[in-house]
């Protein structure tokens, strides 16, 4: 339960702003979707090159998953791409059917490089499956964060941004720096810079470690949601009592905090409280009680917590928000707080530990 | 002589084009026909000077009318710092510091101008980093203040709360405040007066009413207006907050020249991005063109902007596989969010397929809705027009100068990426205008006497009549016989007279910085006896005339090309400086409509990245082309049979 919390979090990061992208002219926006997803997810991979017979128009080439329908590829071989493939004779471009007689998406021309990737995601994909899937996809995208080519580099840092945060803890301590700092230092991949924070977070530099603190203040100061919680779970990192403290002080102290901000300071003292070697989960959930005190809302996520980490401090404190709000709480969170209640109950008339 | 020593004699020889003769029958001119017959008695004896009395433009007038500053949204959150102000003081020719810290001037000033920031949320945000007072009374702007101040992420932070705030339409109601777009609205018309200078830089108010709809389609409009502040003032700009119907900006355009007697027209952008709707066969809802829809876009969409920094929309090779010289600065990957592209709408997006389906929609209902003039402009988002290969500053602060621009990313929506070296150092306006004065160069536009170049000055002139003949190519005073046997570019030719086909005047001179003349063709479109609008290409003069000889189906041999890479220099040894011809239409059928226009081809030159290579001292990819044969379009010439 609590990995499936923890990636909905670390996604969460990076996707915050994914829904305005679209309009985002001076960045790139953050997928939702990986390549790696398409593939894996795709009815049928093959290759394409313009039809002799028809130079703005693809021709199907080797089938590389699935089969090939006979489909119209209904796609326009665009000038740079036929510019780049005249270039190199033996390049392809890669085409994508998510469903059988569906429409065919175009991934770009494949250099070397990439189609290697692209032939080993196909060949290792299957296999990521049961408990250790996401370990495994993990450990395969690992190997090609700090690749020479950028599509690369990128397809590998999406990937390694779905990872749960004792995972991306450990990450910290081996993807190389350059493959962060872009990240973190150029302004189209603002989006991007959710997880390069969380990675930096690892490092032992003291210039990083007092730019993580800076960030977090002028965060703080100016009242940003954007990468809130990255900063402060970096901020944390770096120095989680001084960090609780100006969490405690700046954030439940300040009437005028908005909904946002105290979400994205959730997400934060979650992940952390979440960590099975974290010493300071006593003062999250003190944090969090102050919390639902400002925003009775985030009961059902406060509940979820407590009920993993097997607490019952906050069971008065949520049965009451459940008894106020719960015309306005949907089924889902209704149910996720009537859980945690339960347990606790449980717990304490048994004398047993949570279910 | 070599050629490289003919040019001075030629400059001589093109001001002599210029001129204008006294002893013709008639002369047409901005004011109508002068019949010499008639004003003889006025005179005692023609002038000596064959320059007296002349009254037609006599040379093309340099500008643009898309250039945005800090007072657009999207430009300041890229970084843009240079403001309309700055903008102009640029385009007059004195040097500015751009947004990324680099000195920066043209190589020669222009002679007018037009900015023409978004309407949506114009100048809110360069008035939340100023800190107006007014503003500042909202917590939200007060923070963003704030932030833009402290630059770097804060910075970004602001842009991006900003993006999303729009998208989610939460924008602060400050900004939103009809007081405060009427101020700010003031205020830019206001340094457009002030930067105003007859006879040497005028400046055009405009706006651009930015339509994205269905998710990135660009249906973009810049507004150009003819009038002063005084007048500019007492409308508000259409914003894409009250509509994306551009049917509606047309409606605006008639309120705004009812209430103040004004004028002004809308230049379409460029419809590459437009995934098939630029030029849709269908009204904005879906439902069948009418004559008076036609009639009402031809109206007030007088001009089509042909070329720009974001690619270049005259013809797509796939449209005209015979054209050699359709495959040029191409963005054909998708719309303004790079959603791509299916091959069937790239119809309904480039200039030429436009005008032939004009053609096929006026014998249909009467009435051409897409009967266009061609201009060129950049589009630049940094305030800094610079449209020379050589000093080219980019799309946004992210791409001016530097030594990884060409490589990076312009644009990137989740995967799909047009990268920084696919910009187009792209384009100017070269205006036959009366004078340099504002009211002049609009009226110019307004009655299509223009044509778009990719960045140089070369000088084009264009004519269409009846009557022209061999030496009219000869006279050294070709305008005074295009004006006098003709139509400039933009006109009309209608009811041939009988056993006469149109004959063109046309000449062109190099830009004295840029390279010789490849050549000029005339492209022509007609409609076939079905009905279909076809389209031919005739080369009509070429340069190296002693060496290259057209073959049976009239092709000629490429010019060749003098580009040195790893020095970022070519030659003027291939080409000619000045090319000039009279042309018959051979294929005329005086029964069915046509449109011509002129296409002038310089020799291959550098292309923009070429010259970072050598100033940065770097290796550029092999997907990047490194020479590139600027051009110019004039804007057509159409003929009308009796009867329609």
């Amino acid at each position: 339960m609590w990995r499936i919390v923890i990636i909905g979090i670390v996604l969460k990061l990076g996707v915050e702003l994914a829904a305005e992208s679209a309009a985002c002219p001076i960045c790139i926006g953050f997928p939702s979707r990986t390549d790696a997803d398409v593939l894996l997810e795709g009815h049928c991979v093959m290759l394409g090159r313009p039809d002799p017979a028809d130079p703005f128009k693809y021709a199907p080439g080797a089938v590389l998953k699935g089969a090939y329908d006979g489909s119209n590829i209904d796609l326009l071989v665009d000038s740079t791409t036929s510019r780049i493939l005249q270039i190199h004779p033996q390049t392809h471009v890669l085409l994508v059917q998510s469903i059988p007689k569906g429409p065919w998406q175009s991934l770009g021309w494949l250099n070397g490089a990439l189609e290697a990737v692209v032939q080993r995601v196909l060949a290792a994909g299957p296999s990521w499956n049961g408990p250790d899937a996401m370990k495994q996809r993990i450990e395969f995208f690992l190997t090609l964060v700090g690749h020479q080519d950028s599509r690369i580099r990128e397809l590998a840092y999406l990937e390694l941004g779905r990872a749960p945060y004792p995972m991306v803890r450990q990450l910290g301590r081996v993807v190389p720096r350059e493959a962060i700092e872009p990240m973190l230092q150029e302004r189209r991949y603002y989006e991007w810079r959710g997880l390069a924070i969380l990675l930096l977070a690892q490092s032992d530099s003291e210039v990083d470690r007092q730019y993580i603190r800076e960030s977090f203040q002028a965060t703080e100061r100016f009242a940003v949601v954007t990468h809130l919680a990255a900063w402060a779970a970096a901020a944390m990192e770096v120095n989680a009592d001084s960090t609780l403290d100006q969490i405690e002080e700046k954030y439940f102290g300040q009437e005028d905090r908005t909904p946002e901000e105290l979400n994205a300071i959730f997400s934060a003292l979650s992940m952390h409280g979440s960590r099975e070697d974290f010493v300071l989960r006593d003062r999250i959930v003190v944090c969090y009680e102050r919390l639902l005190e400002r925003l009775p809302e985030l009961a059902p996520q406060v509940a979820a917590d407590m009920h993993a980490w097997k607490r019952n401090e906050l069971s008065d404190v949520l049965a009451q928000v459940l008894d106020q709000r719960q015309a306005a709480m949907d089924r889902a969170g209704i149910i996720q707080v009537q859980r945690y209640l339960r347990s606790v109950k449980l717990a304490v008339s048994t004398g047993r530990p949570h279910d | 002589m070599s050629k490289n020593f003919r040019l001075p004699q030629l400059l001589l020889s093109f001001l002599l084009i210029s001129s204008a003769a006294t002893a013709q029958d008639s002369v047409t001119t901005d004011a109508g026909t002068i019949n010499a017959e008639k004003t003889k008695k006025y005179f005692r004896q023609h002038a000596y000077s064959p320059y007296a009395g002349r009254n037609f433009p006599d040379r093309p007038l340099w500008g643009e009318m898309h250039l945005h500053t800090s007072w657009s949204p999207d430009a300041v959150g890229g970084g843009t710092r240079l403001g309309p102000e700055a903008a102009y003081r640029f385009g007059r020719g004195e040097e500015v510091v751009s947004s990324s810290g680099q000195t920066v001037r043209l190589g020669r000033p222009l002679d007018w101008l037009a900015v023409a920031d978004h309407s949506d949320v114009m100048g809110v945000m360069a008035d939340v980093i100023a800190g107006n007072a007014d503003l500042m009374q909202d917590p939200v702007l007060r923070r963003w203040n704030g932030m833009f101040n402290a630059g770097q992420d804060q910075a970004m932070a602001a842009v991006m709360e900003g993006i999303a705030a729009q998208s989610k339409g939460q924008v602060p109601k400050a900004l939103t405040d009809p007081k405060l777009f009427k101020d700010i609205w003031q205020r830019y018309i206001a340094i457009a007066d002030e930067f105003n200078d007859p006879g040497r830089f005028s400046t055009l108010i405009a706006y651009e009413w930015t339509s994205n709809y269905g998710g990135g389609n660009n249906l973009h409009r810049n507004v150009i207006y003819r009038d002063g502040a005084d007048m500019a003032k007492q409308m508000l700009p259409l914003t894409t907050f009250q509509t994306e119907n551009p049917e509606e900006l047309w409606k605006w355009m008639e309120r705004y020249e009812e209430k103040t007697g004004g004028n002004v027209l809308a230049i379409p952008h460029n419809g590459n991005l437009s995934n098939g709707t630029m030029f849709a066969v269908e009204t904005f809802d879906g439902k069948p063109l009418t004559k008076e829809w036609a009639e009402t876009r031809s109206k007030w969409e007088r001009l089509y902007e042909v070329t720009q920094g974001k690619g270049t929309s005259e013809q797509h090779p796939a449209l005209s596989p015979n054209d050699e010289f359709a495959k040029f600065e191409i963005w054909d990957k998708g719309n303004l969010n790079v959603v791509p592209k299916k091959p069937g709408m790239l119809d309904f997006e480039y200039a030429r397929e436009a005008l032939k389906h004009g053609l096929e929609i006026q014998r249909k209902l009467g009435a051409n809705p897409f009967k266009f003039g061609l201009v060129g402009a950049t589009d630049a988002h940094t305030g800094l027009s610079a449209a020379e290969e050589n000093n080219f500053f980019g799309k946004f602060p992210s791409s001016e100068p530097s030594a990884e621009r060409w490589e990076e990313d312009a644009f990137n929506f989740e995967g799909r990426v047009i990268k920084g070296w696919e910009l187009g150092a792209s384009g100017y306006t070269g205006v036959w205008a009366s004078e340099n004065s504002r009211e002049a160069i609009w009226d110019a536009l307004h009655r299509k006497e223009t044509y778009a170049t990719t960045g140089p000055r070369m000088t084009v002139r264009f004519f269409g009549g009846f009557d022209f003949t061999q030496e009219d190519a000869q006279s050294r005073q070709p305008a005074a016989s295009g004006y006098t046997k003709g139509v400039p570019m933009g006109g009309d030719l209608y009811n041939a007279p009988s056993g006469k086909a149109p004959t063109f005047l046309v000449a062109a001179l190099k830009d004295s910085l840029s390279g010789n003349l490849d050549r000029i063709q005339i492209i022509k479109g007609w409609l076939d006896k079905q009905g279909t609008a076809q389209e031919r290409i005739y080369n009509v003069a070429w340069g190296d005339a002693d060496q290259r000889k057209l073959d049976a189906k009239g092709n000629l041999p490429p010019v060749g090309n003098t580009v040195n890479v790893s020095k970022a220099t070519w030659t003027n040894t291939i080409g000619d400086p000045e090319l000039i011809a009279v042309w018959s239409d051979p294929d005329f059928d005086p029964k069915t409509s046509a449109f011509y226009y002129a296409r002038v081809l310089e020799i291959p030159t550098p292309r923009w990245n070429v010259y970072d290579a050598v100033h940065y001292g770097i290796t550029i990819g092999p997907e990047v082309p490194v020479s590139i044969q600027e051009r110019a379009y004039t804007s057509p010439i159409w003929y009308t049979p009796e009867g329609n």
